[in-house]
């Protein structure tokens, strides 16, 4: 496989090949209820990734599937054959299965799922344009859709992939980074409460970089955290603003 | 939208789940969890602080209906059994309306369950019972309950009822009296409207349209009344004399 070389993933005063700084994220822009029909969804736009959450549910499970004590978490995460550099099958790829139970695996601590007993929820998961991290920016998407459907969670869940380039730690690498760095880190986690949902990693890192690596997601988890809430808070405020004798909000 | 800080407050703050809303010393109510330092929010909703009886709970902007017993629900029968019926009440949870609950003697061999209600009838009912493992059931016997004939329904969000219904009724009784239809509303969110004047129905379902759309707003019964009052006062105008709505039109 043709790498790139490391030193044009990262110049000697340290900015990479997009032009950030190895502690920046990428543009997060989260967007809610952009879907009607579905009971909640999200459309998050993380660097040039594009992805679309669409949930639905919670209804009843099939008799075969339930649960008598909780109810069931469904996630398929599926790319659109437009979102690669590279055609891709519309049909699913095994790559697209393990992701499915990623993301499901990242979401399902989070969900309150002993409150809906028998219950079925769905997440849909469409990448309409991919550029590194989409497991992480799916995250991201699912857990405001589940949120904006009105599913009982503990908190939102939020990710960020952490890689390796040059001997060096950066933050939300893009699809080049992932592809020619040393590793890949995605990490999911519930913000308010610090807890970690979700770890994977590609390539290698020693201890001490996993744990540096694990507080730098922290930080950038916050920070995306915060416009997730601020994107549901500004969708929903007007509803509980207008007309609100206690004057209005920023929204 | 800012969490003041430890203060209660009345004003109708917007939460996300995992969002701190009491510290202890508050009980959790419905769409609140207790965690180690305090209470939180476990969906997407507007916060009520119950001072008297130190009560959070979170109000859902968004979700579906999960049925609680004494709750008067529109069913449509999608299903009739030997000895009961299931009905759709807009819920992850189908419900089952026994025969007995219906008055109905039960004998499979003699007694046609489709009689009673068939595949489509809509129902005004009961919750009986729910313990979330088996379906929820219903009744049909008690006063304004059973099949709902003529009117049309209208589906509102479904945590946006109690707004329809207001503090002790204020709501529905205000929008009864005024109102020249006949409403049965539903907690899992459908609301019959019934009357003979197409207008008049109309105009009612335009009123819970907007009931629904600034659901958490405050002062809502009195621009609501409002309306009401407006409306049947230029009508009465008209009726009289014209001379009271000429009158008006010309200050506009």
């Amino acid at each position: 496989m043709g790498k790139i070389a490391q030193e044009s993933l990262l110049s000697d005063d340290g900015v990479r090949s997009d032009g950030r700084r190895i502690d920046e994220a990428r543009p997060f822009e989260v967007q809610v209820g952009v879907l009607t029909q579905a009971n909640g969804s999200a459309l998050v736009k993380q660097g040039k990734n594009l992805i679309l959450a669409g949930v639905i549910g919670p209804y009843e499970a099939e008799r075969h599937s339930q649960y008598l004590d909780r109810g069931v978490l469904r996630t398929r995460y599926h790319m659109q054959p437009y979102s690669t550099n590279e055609r891709k099958s519309p049909t699913f790829t095994r790559r697209e299965i393990e992701l499915s139970r990623a993301v499901r695996e990242a979401l399902e601590p989070a969900v309150i799922l002993t409150d809906l007993p028998r219950a079925q929820i769905d997440v849909f998961i469409e990448v309409l344009q991919a550029d590194g991290g989409t497991r992480c920016a799916s995250v991201n998407a699912a857990s405001v859709a589940l949120a904006d459907a009105g599913v009982p969670m503990r908190d939102l869940v939020t990710a960020v992939a952490i890689g390796k380039v040059r001997d060096t730690l950066v933050v939300d690498i893009n699809d080049l980074e992932d592809e020619n760095g040393q590793a890949d880190f995605p990490i999911a986690m519930m913000p308010s409460k610090g807890k970690i949902t979700l770890l994977q990693m590609n390539g290698l890192l020693t201890q001490e970089e996993i744990q540096k690596s694990i507080e730098m997601a922290r930080g950038v988890i916050r920070s995306l955290y915060e416009v997730q809430v601020e994107a549901l808070k500004r969708r929903y405020a007007p509803l509980a603003a207008s007309g609100n004798r206690e004057g209005g909000s920023d929204a | 939208m800012k969490l003041s800080e430890g203060q209660t407050t009345q004003a109708r703050e917007v939460v996300v789940p995992g969002e701190k809303v009491a510290d202890q010393g508050f009980k959790p109510g419905e769409g609140v969890y207790r965690d180690a330092d305090g209470l939180y929010s476990s969906l997407l909703g507007v916060v009520e602080r119950d001072e008297a009886r130190s009560v959070v709970r979170v109000r859902a902007l968004r979700g579906q209906y999960i049925p609680h017993p004494e709750d008067i629900i529109i069913g449509k029968v999608i299903e009739v059994g030997l000895t009961d019926w299931e009905v759709d009440i807009n819920s992850p949870y189908m419900a089952k309306l026994d025969a007995r609950d219906a008055g109905v003697e039960v004998d499979p061999i003699t007694v046609d369950l489709r009689r009673y209600f068939d595949v489509g009838d809509y129902l005004a009912a009961k919750v009986v019972a729910f313990d979330r493992v088996t379906p929820p059931s219903l009744t049909v016997m008690g006063k304004g309950l059973g099949k709902i004939r003529g009117g049309i329904i209208v589906s509102v969000i479904p945590s946006r009822v109690p707004r329809i219904i207001g503090k002790k009724g204020s709501m529905i009784s205000m929008l009864d009296k005024m109102l020249k239809v006949h409403l049965v509303v539903g907690q899992n969110g459908y609301v019959v409207v019934q009357g003979s004047d197409p207008d008049e129905v109309a105009f009612a379902v335009s009123i819970i349209r907007k009931i629904e759309a600034e659901a958490y707003t405050y002062g809502l019964t009195d621009r609501i009344k409002e309306i009401l009052t407006k409306r049947y006062e230029n009508q009465n105008g008209k009726d009289s004399t014209g001379v009271a709505s000429q009158r008006r039109r010309c200050k506009e």
